[in-house]
């Protein structure tokens, strides 16, 4: 894909310093939100969000929210939820998903406890406990992941399914398969067979359907702008496009697996409608088989699909799929597709 | 096609493994789980679907859990497998107080007088921590370098 241009802009480590009395406070807050995102992409989020951008703003520059899931292939819901208590970890349940936590307190000692290394919890950010919710196999089901590793979907796609069924794990990276293949073991998980392939060519290599896929395609990674602000890189258009390039591949890959009536998601952890309506468009416009359907679960804030940026028009529909930001539910953004395929 | 052959385990052998886990712990066959194995003497467990997926699979890498060692004569738990089949064991349970379980999780031997001898399934506060081996009044830890509880300094 060629060398990676970013715009310069400040560490955002640097301007963490300690607390700030108000209106002191306010400005300080101000200069870090100006000096850590770069002009253009301001601008972006701007056009985006409109009158909710000073929301959207607040909540990116406030430090991040910090989730869990209990492992329910491990222990139960209960035990697990009381011993995080006795751990002195504040908890707040998620709307969303039964064993996902908003947890505070003792946080950071979390992964030096013995229950963190039986298997019995599994950090992960709120926000990505989405798509598997939303996805809903049953425990009856063939599921494919396209885009499996490090495996936190994953994981949680077996929990939902009660460890039965089957889930074809895939990952281009053999080596994010090895970190892969730890989660799976820490986790408990059966019902898992890992591939290590090329997602975008996989239709012409399996000889299977599937009943249900998640392609939790790579991308810029633009909605983990509070958890990973320091290390984010703001890639320019050119990087962008690149990345367009590989998600349409995979999302077509992807929807030529699935079987007449199943279902696909689509997400990704950014918010640039060129990584996600205009992948999802592509599909619309070269199949005629694929339709997008409203998720059933509203168990937590989101915004509508955009059809239209910049000069390209999208399909009506795409006004069905999900943009989650990071003011809506305090977590990362996402944007989530659910298709059909349409026998 | 030949690494999916690579890993089934003839039926005679996982008929086998069954048959060493009910011997030493008492776990039952239970429906809905088949074996694969890893290596020369690794096993791992895999749910039937999935079993019945891998033969249609030109490829596959990793699959499914590692639940623990075969020899002719005895099944060496793993830490997860013991946590996932040893909720059905009936017998060579062992339960470890709070020191001992710090230890023991450090991988580290601690003394347990029993008169239980060989592979043992390790519980602390009714929760299955893994697999030990218990004799000569020393509970022998399997609990693998990755997996034990870091020091929070």
């Amino acid at each position: 894909m060629g060398s990676v241009k970013t715009e310069p802009h400040l560490s955002y480590s640097l301007l963490m310093t300690t607390p700030i009395p108000f209106p002191l406070e306010e400005a300080y807050m101000e200069i870090k939100r100006q000096t850590t995102f770069p002009k253009s992409f301001q601008e972006r989020f701007h056009r985006l969000l409109d009158d909710e951008y000073p929301q959207f703003l607040n909540s990116i520059s406030k430090p991040p929210t910090h989730f869990v899931r209990v492992n329910t292939l491990k222990i139960d819901l209960k035990t697990g939820t009381e011993r995080l208590k006795h751990l002195g970890i504040d908890t707040s349940p998620l709307p969303w998903f039964t064993s996902g936590f908003q947890i505070s307190g003792a946080h950071d000692q979390l992964p030096f406890t013995r229950e963190y290394s039986l298997g019995w919890y599994y950090i992960q950010e709120g926000g990505s406990m989405l798509p598997p919710v939303i996805l809903n196999p049953q425990p009856s089901h063939i599921v494919l992941d396209l885009c499996a590793a490090p495996g936190s979907k994953t994981t949680q796609l077996a929990q939902i399914m009660e460890n039965k069924g089957a889930i074809v794990a895939n990952d281009r990276s053999f080596r994010r398969l090895t970190s892969f293949g730890h989660n799976i073991q820490v986790c408990g998980v059966i019902n898992t067979i890992t591939l290590c392939q090329d997602g975008r060519h996989l239709s012409t290599r399996l000889p299977l359907s599937f009943d249900r896929i998640l392609v939790d395609a790579p991308c810029t990674a633009s909605g983990h702008l509070r958890s990973k602000a320091p290390q984010l890189e703001f890639p320019d258009q050119q990087r962008i496009l690149g990345i367009q390039t590989v998600q349409k591949g995979l999302l077509t890959s992807a929807f030529r697996l699935l079987k007449p009536g199943g279902i696909l998601v689509y997400s990704t952890c950014s918010l640039h409608p060129e990584e996600n309506e205009t992948v999802v468009n592509h599909l619309l416009n070269n199949s005629s088989e694929a339709g997008i359907e409203r998720p059933q679960n509203t168990q937590f804030t989101s915004h509508p699909g955009i059809t239209q940026w910049n000069d390209a028009q999208y399909h009506e529909d795409m006004t069905k799929c999900l943009r989650v930001y990071p003011h809506d539910n305090d977590t990362d953004g996402f944007f989530i597709a659910l298709i059909r395929k349409n026998s | 096609m030949s690494q999916t052959k690579s890993l089934t385990i003839d039926l005679e052998r996982e008929a086998h493994v069954w048959q060493l886990l009910n011997q030493q712990f008492g776990i039952p066959r239970l429906p809905g789980y088949r074996f694969l194995k890893s290596g020369r003497k690794r096993i791992r467990l895999i749910s039937d679907s999935a079993f019945d997926l891998l033969s249609r699979l030109p490829y596959t890498g990793t699959t499914g859990l590692y639940v623990g060692e075969y020899s002719p004569n005895a099944f060496r738990l793993s830490m997860d497998g013991a946590q996932l089949l040893g909720p059905h064991a009936t017998k060579q349970i062992v339960e470890l107080n709070d020191d001992q379980v710090e230890t023991w999780l450090q991988g580290e031997s601690v003394n347990y007088e029993d008169v239980q001898r060989g592979y043992v399934i390790v519980v602390h506060n009714n929760t299955i921590i893994g697999c030990g081996s218990l004799s000569q009044g020393k509970l022998r830890s399997f609990v693998p370098k990755i997996r034990r509880p870091k020091p929070t300094d």
